[in-house]
């Protein structure tokens, strides 16, 4: 920060200066491999931008921030791949929610790596190669948006934006150490996304903090967010579904003591039931994988599907048979019923208390290519998936440690309580040792 | 929900969504979409009678993603 007002106390351009020490840090890091292009050009038209507009009075609550931006979400004039072979465009518009960031006076650096086509947990499925945990080169970041929250963890960007279909950003978030925030579903609009399962597919952010959270989520919406400490009173849920998962004994540990000290702050702990999460998991996939084979048919008709890789090829053939014959009533249509029951179980939790709490993945970062199982993979997702299916917010933040690396904690709220879930979420951080 | 999946469902499965597997990259998915399908099972321990599917957008689009 002193060195930022030397710059400017220099004549420097405070936001140019901040693009210019993004980029060192992405190049000194590149071996973690968190990007597929970097738009230094752009950064630096933005950082102009900015500056000329604060110039001339305008209030940018992000001036001077740097971000990246997922390889599924459009900036104007950069490829987008998906981080994969067989897609490639050059979008003539910034995503909408890209605009809104550099109206707030934010620059864009890059596009970062993730799982093909958002599927995948790990960030191993990437046709650019894996993804290289900044904490531990030798784990997994998470997915599918590794990249993303990976280039916040080096700080190499101040924020990143994501998404998260079933778990995409709160999962690799906890993986990473960083705070990722899942918004209420539909909360913010879609234009620019390159989703995969239009029921399920929201941006996520990723920073260092809830507060920075905050300010980021705040321009989004085009309101402020204003996050607090004072727990007194505030009813946190726990769920016996969740609890009843086998975790890590550190994640164990971490989610514990992560709901002695919500005690301590003067919050009461409720015991919630969700009798219908324990086929969540199930419900998620049948869904997610119907939706991905009816968006590849529609969406990407042109695509060379066969230069696709194994997972979305096989998500997509799972996404056929699913709804085909008699597995359209008692696969597909039992998923959505399942989905309405594990919707209205968290409305009925959600009036007895003010947020709800679990682990956000019941392990921490897993080894370089000891997920590539495509069901351990999936069972990553048993804690955020009933989340995405009620399309509620949900933010996860650090707390804790097991076998030295970060575990991440899952705050859920009530639709369009993102401030109670990130206030919840700062009074974990301040107490996290 | 019936049981087994067959390679024959997977292929045809892949035809309709214009991939041309190989037979190694049919018989590498046929066990682990066999373990997911027996994995689906467990939805049929929530008791759904008399429950409207959801749908978030609406049952038009879920129309059409029948096959």
């Amino acid at each position: 920060m002193s060195e930022k007002n030397n710059a400017e106390k220099n004549g420097d351009d405070p936001a140019v200066y901040n693009v210019h020490a993004s980029l060192e840090r992405i190049e000194r890091y590149e071996e973690l491999n968190n990007f597929i292009t970097v738009c230094g050009g752009r950064a630096e038209q933005d950082a102009f931008n900015a500056s000329a507009a604060k110039r001339s009075g305008y209030d940018l609550p992000l001036y001077g921030m740097t971000f990246s931006v997922k390889d599924n979400i459009a900036v104007a004039g950069v490829e987008t791949t998906c981080a994969s072979k067989a897609f490639s465009c050059v979008p003539e518009r910034d995503a909408e929610i890209v605009e809104k960031l550099v109206n707030a006076g934010a620059a864009v650096v890059g596009k970062t790596n993730m799982d093909e086509f958002a599927m995948g947990s790990t960030n191993e499925y990437s046709a650019f190669g894996p993804v290289l945990n900044a904490l531990d080169k030798l784990r997994v970041p998470g997915g599918s948006s590794g990249g993303a929250a990976n280039s916040v963890a080096a700080r190499q960007v101040d924020f990143a934006i994501g998404s998260d279909t079933g778990g995409s950003v709160r999962q690799p978030a906890a993986y990473c150490g960083v705070v990722g925030l899942k918004p209420t579903f539909l909360s913010s609009g879609r234009n620019g996304l390159i989703g995969l399962a239009p029921s399920l597919d929201t941006y996520g952010i990723f920073a260092q903090d809830c507060d920075t959270l905050a300010r980021i989520f705040g321009a989004v919406r085009g309101e402020e967010t204003k996050v607090e400490t004072d727990g007194s009173g505030l009813k946190i849920g726990i769920a016996d579904e969740f609890l009843s998962q086998r975790l890590e004994s550190g994640v164990e540990r971490s989610y514990l003591r992560a709901l002695d000290v919500l005690k301590k702050s003067g919050a009461e702990i409720v015991r919630i039931k969700l009798p219908s999460v324990r086929a969540a998991l199930a419900a998620y996939h049948v869904i997610s994988s119907a939706e991905v084979a009816r968006t590849f048919s529609e969406t990407f008709s042109d695509l060379n599907i066969n230069a696709l890789g194994a997972e979305v090829k096989r998500r997509i053939v799972m996404g056929n048979i699913v709804v085909t014959g008699d597995n359209y009533d008692d696969i597909y249509i039992k998923a959505c019923k399942v989905r309405a029951k594990i919707c209205s179980e968290f409305d009925a939790a959600l009036k007895e208390c003010a947020v709800i709490l679990s682990p956000t993945c019941p392990t921490v970062a897993s080894e370089l290519g000891s997920m590539r199982d495509p069901d351990k993979n999936h069972n990553n997702d048993i804690f955020t998936s009933p989340i995405s299916l009620a399309g509620l917010p949900a933010v996860s933040v650090p707390f804790g440690r097991c076998d030295g690396m970060p575990v991440g904690i899952q705050i859920i709220g009530d639709k369009f309580d993102e401030r109670t879930v990130l206030s919840v979420g700062k009074t974990l951080e301040s107490n996290d040792i | 929900m019936k049981n087994g999946l067959t390679l024959n469902e997977i292929l045809d499965s892949a035809r309709a969504a214009g991939l041309d597997l190989s037979e190694r990259e049919s018989v590498d998915m046929l066990e682990n979409l066999r373990e997911q399908m027996r994995s689906f099972r467990i939805m049929s321990d929530v008791d759904t009678d008399n429950v409207e599917p959801f749908f978030a957008y609406s049952s038009e689009a879920a129309e059409k993603t029948k096959l």
